[in-house]
């Protein structure tokens, strides 16, 4: 089979794929990763998100040749020394979760908004993620916990 | 002794253990006496005692080991409602430890009890119960031993972090791991066991934080069941038929033979032997093939390939169309039989209308729904010659492994080995027997002899899942002089397969109602099997609730009324007055007898009568904006006040109503199957949009927590009041009464032009 190597979450790895081979199958069943899920394969709800260079990209059609010389950082790799990192806890404290499989896409999204506006509105976050589903209803904690990771991110 | 708890007691033991002398009994000798695979496995959800019944032995649901770590293990679920977390503070309160003491184990079908299906919002009002009793069998049993040891009365000894202490003597103390580590209780589950005072109580009443929310978010082994893998794991996906019912007449055979493709499997269904002998097999008629390979992509690459070429016999099998369902439920219904006396209710409620000051007749519908897990359905199945293990999102795991192990021609349940764990929501989705994609990806791993993880497309998962069956509710009622209800007939006709959800309970909502109506007649019409039916989050009550909320604000303003003084004044229940007053003072409500231009609306809802383990009192007052160009309607704010006796994890119920909310405003603004005489047409998210993050409401919720009221469950009722909530205040905002959902911009503009 075809390899290429990619660089994820920091560490470059050797993966059987062909260029067009979609990204996410890549990071969940060959290196492991639990982070982006499997939700529609279609783009349309977002539980698939990964950052590829600071920016979200829907892993689901994401063809492996995009990533070429680019960092994917996924969920997992948000993490600091194996626990939680502040957006992430954000989201633990404000309890911003019901059965928890759209959050990946959240705080991906999270991630990238609060990169280039540290301080968003009520308003910016919903804009921000409106094409994001979450079916459980975790909408305004969602909201919370991103507001919660700003005004934590402003202290320091 | 049964070989079953023999393996539990086996399992439970772990390093340490003291269990000698046991001889297991040969399960094929067992099996010998009774057919295990003919009888469908016994689902106790409502049913505490026979959850104790089926697994009577203390050491089958706790063991306690040397140094005080606690295993508790449960038959039920996470499925995204923060259950195990409440079940958890239950035990550690009962049995007197922290919280963290205690590891809560589920989801493996060899060592759990059998506590039924995680579903009818039953886990704290029967299971939560149950698991009490038992940790307090424990408690009682941990006591005597003390006594014993400490040479003191029972009632000289007080608790505390798991170790007895004599009171006012620390120095004669014995902890719980000294008393019992490592060893069995030995004891049946006491029914009557004594249990803790709620006034004792210091773990349940509060806001514990969920204990799967931090795996979930830092991605951790083992957060998802979803995330489940076995080495040497293929890969699989289907081709379904175009249309309900096709047949398969030919497809690209040179697929199979392409690099990395394992094999390519068509099914005859209904005719495919392995399918056609699992009983309760729910899955639509249609064949289909089966891709598995080495990789994902390639699989998902050989199926787009395959549906080019594949030829079908594909033609209408489905009698009507999402547009004309509603008729066609009508002209098509034959009655159910809800009531026993229905007749002579009925001739009461006729004297009573003849004799009616005024009379008022009104027709409500609701449509097939989509559960819309954000997980479409999968299943990890590794099946080894007589021997299988399956990882699913099923909310019954026993159910599953009943199903798999007939799919593979076994002898007994027992082959299976299930684990179930944290899913993706379902709302009912993997309820019962929706257990097929366990099925097929068993299926297919004993095929091809390798662990396979089958996953549905989004397609599938919108097209061959099951739905809400649709309702129509036409309510008449009589009126007195002073403008009181007299007489209240109901009748509701909906579509059901088979009796997936039983059609039986298709008017339980309406007629539990605690509204003082005189003579209630209720009827149901089942007009099915059209698409596929299941038991989707509140069942029927949520259709049968919005006709009756809708119709109580219909009376109140024809004949005058505030639409909130009204249900007050056909209500004798306390809590039901409570909750109103609750939610409609949070919210700001003034009294008004007609429409206010404000758009504000109240529904209130008892999710069934008292007794029931879901017996929740809800009043929510919705606040929306109308734009009366377009019909659009947006939900600014839900005031929710709620009910549920002894509350035991007040943000854990927060976040449920807030959920329930969104989840319903969903449903109510947006939502309804499309289908055409061949098959269904809402494929995707696309085609079958929900409420996104501009959408959502503010949601302010008032608990009312009884301390003195048993707790109950609110998983389902929280979603009951909304879509009336929202109609009401659409009413209040324009005048424009719409009665069939969903409230989309086109029937509320239809509604507005007709004003």
């Amino acid at each position: 089979m075809a390899e290429i190597v990619i660089k994820v979450n920091g560490v470059s790895q050797t993966v059987d794929a062909a260029p067009e081979s979609q990204l996410l199958y890549i990071l969940r069943n060959q290196l492991h990763l639990n982070g982006p899920k499997f939700g529609c394969g279609l783009t349309q709800c977002g539980a698939c998100t990964v950052l590829i260079d600071g920016q979200p990209v829907r892993s689901c059609l994401a063809p492996v040749s995009i990533v070429e010389d680019k960092d994917v950082v996924t969920l997992d790799g948000l993490n600091v020394d194996g626990k939680p990192g502040p957006v992430q806890q954000a989201f633990i404290d404000e309890q911003a979760a019901q059965c928890g499989y759209c959050i990946n896409g959240m705080v991906m999204m999270a991630t990238s908004l609060l990169a280039k506006n540290p301080n968003p509105t009520d308003d910016d976050i919903r804009t921000h993620l409106a094409a994001n589903l979450c079916r459980c209803g975790t909408h305004t904690r969602i909201i919370k916990a991103i507001k919660r990771a700003a005004a934590e991110g402003a202290a320091q | 002794m049964s070989a079953r708890s023999l393996n539990r007691r086996q399992l439970l033991s772990g390093a340490g253990a003291m269990i000698v002398g046991f001889s297991l009994i040969d399960p094929r000798l067992a099996s010998a006496q009774e057919p295990k695979l003919a009888k469908i496995p016994t689902n106790p959800a409502f049913d505490g005692p026979a959850q104790i019944e089926l697994t009577p032995d203390l050491d089958s649901w706790i063991k306690i080991d040397a140094d005080g770590a606690i295993s508790f293990l449960t038959g039920r679920v996470e499925i995204g409602n923060g259950i195990l977390t409440a079940l958890q503070q239950i035990i550690a309160d009962e049995l007197s430890v922290s919280f963290e003491t205690i590891d809560l184990i589920s989801g493996d079908t060899d060592i759990v009890p059998n506590q039924g299906i995680t579903s009818a919002t039953t886990t704290i009002g029967v299971a939560a119960n149950v698991i009490r009793v038992a940790a307090a069998t424990a408690r009682n049993a941990l006591l005597d031993l003390a006594a014993t040891e400490l040479g003191a009365d029972r009632a000289e000894l007080e608790i505390a972090g798991g170790v007895v202490t004599v009171a006012g003597d620390s120095s004669r103390s014995v902890s719980y791991g000294d008393l019992v580590g490592g060893k069995l209780f030995d004891l049946k589950v006491d029914p009557d066991a004594e249990l803790k005072p709620v006034e004792e109580f210091t773990i349940i009443g509060t806001s514990v934080p969920r204990t799967d929310i931090p795996r979930k978010l830092s991605a951790a082994k083992g957060d998802f069941v979803e995330n489940s893998r076995v080495d040497g794991m293929k890969f699989a996906r289907i081709l379904r038929a175009p249309a309900f019912g096709a047949k398969l007449l030919k497809y690209d055979e040179t697929v199979a033979s392409q690099p990395g493709i394992v094999a390519v499997l068509p099914f005859k269904h209904p005719g495919d032997e392995r399918l056609d002998r699992v009983e309760r097999l729910e899955t639509m008629p249609g064949d289909f093939i089966a891709v598995v390979a080495d990789r994902e992509d390639l699989a998902i690459a050989a199926v787009e390939q395959l549906r080019k070429s594949a030829e079908w016999d594909a033609s209408e099998t489905i009698p009507t169309t999402s547009d004309e369902v509603y008729d066609w439920l009508v002209a098509n219904g034959t009655a159910i039989g809800l009531q026993e006396d229905h007749n002579a209710i009925q001739a009461e409620f006729d004297t009573a209308l003849a004799a009616a000051d005024q009379t008022i007749e009104a027709t409500y519908s609701g449509p097939y729904l989509h559960y819309g897990p954000i997980s479409s359905a999968w299943s990890l199945a590794d099946v080894q010659g007589d021997h299988a293990t399956v990882w699913t999102a099923s909310q019954w795991p026993f159910g599953a492994r009943w199903m798999v192990a007939q799919a593979l021609g076994y002898e007994e349940s027992e082959q299976v080995q299930v684990f179930g764990g944290s899913s993706s929501g379902l709302y009912g989705r993997r309820d019962d027997y929706d257990q097929e994609a366990d099925v097929e990806a068993a299926i297919l791993s004993q095929a091809v002899g390798a662990p396979v993880r089958l996953q549905w497309s989004r397609a599938e998962e919108f097209v061959w899942a099951q739905y809400r069956p649709p309702q129509v509710v036409r309510l008449q009622a009589g009126l007195d002089a002073g403008g009181s209800i007299t007489g209240l007939s109901g009748n509701i006709w909906t579509a059901v397969r088979g009796v997936h959800p039983d059609p039986m309970i298709a008017g339980m909502a309406l007629m539990d109602t605690p509204y003082t109506v005189g003579p209630l007649a209720v009827e149901g019409f089942d007009a099915g099997p059209v698409l596929r039916t299941g038991y989707m989050r509140n069942v029927y009550s949520g259709y049968n609730m919005f006709a009756l909320e809708s119709f109580m604000d219909e009376i109140a303003y024809s004949v005058k009324a505030d639409p909130v003084e009204f249900r007050m004044s056909h209500l004798n229940d306390e809590r039901a007055i409570d909750v109103i007053r609750a939610a409609t003072e949070k919210a700001g409500w003034t009294a008004h007898t007609e429409p206010s231009g404000a758009g504000i609306g109240v529904s209130f809802v008892l999710y069934h009568k008292s007794e029931g383990p879901a017996a929740t009192y809800l009043a929510y007052v919705a606040e929306v904006d109308v734009d009366e160009e377009s019909g659009a309607v947006r939900v600014q704010k839900m005031t929710c006040a709620l009910d549920c006796g002894l509350v035991v994890n007040p943000d854990g119920v927060k976040n449920q109503v807030e959920g329930g909310v969104i989840q319903a405003t969903s449903w109510a603004l947006k939502e309804q199957v499309t289908f055409d005489r061949s098959i269904v047409t809402s494929h995707d998210w696309a085609t079958y949009p929900i409420l996104t993050f501009p959408e959502v409401p503010e949601i302010d919720v008032v608990i009312v927590n009884r301390v003195d009221q048993p707790w109950k469950g609110i998983g389902e009722p929280v979603t009951v009041p909304v879509a009336s909530a929202i109609a009401n205040a659409i009413y209040d905002a324009t005048g424009a009464r719409v009665r069939h959902l969903p409230l989309n911009p086109d029937r509320v503009k239809a509604a507005l032009d007709a004003r």
